[in-house]
């Protein structure tokens, strides 16, 4: 039996509005960690939209003495075939990577891995898993060695199945990136789908084998309904983090050779540091900062945040 | 028999899948490893021949391992510090204090986490030139723990959501007030959160190449992610031997590290989203 201990309770009414004032003055902890991300977050995000109406550039007189130029750096982008062609390349880049290679591989791992023994389970999720905590550069140059025309592994195994040797990173340089993004970054699938699978109760699936499910029913009916949220969660955060990708890419190829894989990111990143126009620069990131903006809003309409102040 | 016959197919095209995965997935890696202990290493995938030491060797008598060693260390310890340290003050109001807005600031910090850093790296630039912090890692650790601020608040706020208001409600009965109960049962019993908070936030700075790139760009503040870079520009100069062995250095704490963190991972994937 529950008793109510009627005294506590008196004691705790009277606490209750000593307690409004002091837990309002808590909210002083949060200062520290408040300034930091708005220093660094919030407030380059804003810079980045206003410096983006400027001819600022990164050093020479306009460094210090730049003026806004209207929409100017806007019509240029929009006028240049670099951007589209950035844009174009960030689009396949995500598309091949995170939609064909690491949803399909990393679900499909998902799937066979939840029945596989402890050994398949341990050696191969571990490769999987191995390709994505090494650190980024690492992934780079162990690829660009890989990659090598004259003695890389992959041509090793072009030539053993009596194929010819290929040039990838000159001859396909958005393929290869491609590869080693699904390379990198399928393990995220694959974790987040294990844990999706690994809460769905076994009883439901012994239920629906006595009814006589085939394994595809069962799959169809029980698995698939339960995890749909997690596919689209996994869609865009996926969508999300290959979009942002730029250091494998910046050190693999740099954008090159003629910018056939050259990301969104990159071109920032060219115009701004190599040739030092921070404004115009600024301008391609305004464009990316929306692109994401956009899948952000999406991504939140499937959090579970409350809006009140409970949240 | 049909069925055994039936899934015993199943269980070789299970193989013939897994096959090519591990040759994809394990095959640079054991290049790489392979490489690193051979006495004559290449980019070709072979075992060696000779077994040999001398590259881990070579990299301590060598090179500038020492100091890449010593700056990634004070990047990834002094970003894990910074934002265990902010984290855990501001995760306490975060879960227990209403304020209006809350709901509305919660999302702000997503949005931040999602947002593409490459898209404000110039400003990011502009700021640490006017505040005198390029080169110098107390920009660059600045800097990274407010890339992993927003993730880490999130993860905290959860720890301290699952600890019952009862427990500081029964001290606060006991004569403790609101911050001597904090600090006696609700930070003992946040020491998971701090601890999954600092291991992302260490792995974060370590494996980072893009602040490096732009903040540290002298050689002596060089992180062996910067050096292991340029090492391997500088084209025509290919020492495999260096490389393979500095890699797979660098790469052995990642790995160690994400081992602890492994039953966090999905947490720290999805914080905020759906409940799986």
């Amino acid at each position: 039996m529950l008793r109510i201990n009627t005294r506590s309770v008196q004691i705790l009414g009277q606490q209750i509005s000593h307690r409004r004032l002091s837990e309002l003055s808590l909210l002083i902890f949060m200062m520290p960690a408040l300034v930091l991300v708005i220093a660094f977050v919030i407030v380059p995000a804003a810079w980045a939209i206003l410096i983006s109406f400027t001819n600022q550039s990164l050093i020479g007189p306009n460094a210090r003495n730049f003026s806004f130029i209207g929409l100017e750096n806007y019509v240029r982008l929009f006028n240049d075939p670099g951007f589209w062609n950035s844009l174009g390349t960030s689009f396949i880049f995500v598309f091949g990577s995170a939609f064909l290679g690491q949803f399909v591989i990393g679900f499909s791992l998902a799937l066979l891995l939840k029945y596989a023994g402890v050994l398949s389970r341990g050696i191969v999720g571990g490769s999987v898993l191995l390709a994505w905590v090494i650190p980024e550069i690492v992934a780079v140059y162990i690829w660009a060695s890989v990659l090598n025309f004259q003695s890389g592994s992959a041509n090793q195994i072009l030539l053993a199945f009596g194929l010819e040797k290929q040039r990838w990173l000159i001859d396909m340089p958005l393929l290869s990136i491609i590869i080693v993004n699904i390379w990198r970054g399928t393990a995220f699938t694959m974790l987040l789908f294990s844990a999706a699978l690994e809460a769905i109760p076994d009883t439901l699936y012994d239920a629906a084998s006595v009814d006589g499910a085939s394994r595809w029913e069962r799959f169809r009916y029980i698995t698939l309904p339960l995890i749909r949220y997690t596919i689209l969660l996994d869609f865009i955060l996926i969508t999300m983090g290959t979009f942002s990708v730029f250091g494998m890419v910046f050190a693999m190829t740099g954008g090159g050779p003629l910018g056939r894989s050259e990301i969104i990111g990159v071109y920032i990143y060219r115009n701004a540091f190599e040739y030092r126009e921070i404004g115009y620069g600024s301008a391609a990131s305004v464009v990316m900062l929306i692109i994401n903006l956009t899948l952000a809003l999406v991504y939140l309409r499937f959090t579970r945040v409350e809006w009140s102040a409970e949240a | 028999m049909h069925r055994s016959g039936n899934s015993l197919l199943l269980r070789l095209s299970e193989y013939g899948f897994y096959l090519p995965i591990l040759v994809f997935f394990f095959g640079p890696i054991s290049w790489l490893v392979l490489a690193s202990i051979n006495s004559d290493p290449g980019s070709a995938w072979q075992i060696p021949e000779q077994v040999t030491l001398n590259n881990y060797l070579q990299l301590v008598t060598e090179s500038d391992l020492l100091l890449w060693m010593g700056n990634s260390t004070t990047l990834a310890v002094g970003t894990m510090t910074v934002t265990v340290i902010l984290a855990t003050l501001a995760a306490y109001p975060l879960s227990r204090v209403p304020f209006p807005g809350k709901g509305v600031f919660m999302y702000a910090l997503l949005l931040a986490r999602v947002m593409p850093i490459t898209a404000v790296i110039i400003p990011i630039f502009s700021l640490s030139v006017q505040l005198n912090l390029v080169n110098t890692f107390t920009g660059a650790i600045l800097i990274l723990s407010a890339m992993q601020l927003p993730i880490s608040l999130w993860i905290m706020k959860s720890f301290v959501d699952s600890i019952p208001i009862e427990l500081e409600e029964s001290a606060w009965l006991d004569g403790c007030n609101r911050l001597t109960g904090l600090i006696r049962i609700v930070f003992p019993l946040m020491s998971p959160g701090v601890a999954v908070t600092g291991l992302f936030a260490f792995l974060a700075a370590w494996g980072d190449f893009l602040i490096p790139l732009i903040i540290l760009r002298s050689p002596t503040t060089f992180p062996i992610a910067m050096g292991l870079y340029r090492a391997f520009g500088d084209q025509g100069s290919v020492d495999f031997g260096f490389l393979t062995a500095l890699s797979v250095l660098y790469s052995v704490p990642s790995i160690l590290l994400y081992l602890f963190a492994r039953q966090y991972l999905v947490k720290g994937m999805t914080a905020g989203s759906v409940k799986m």
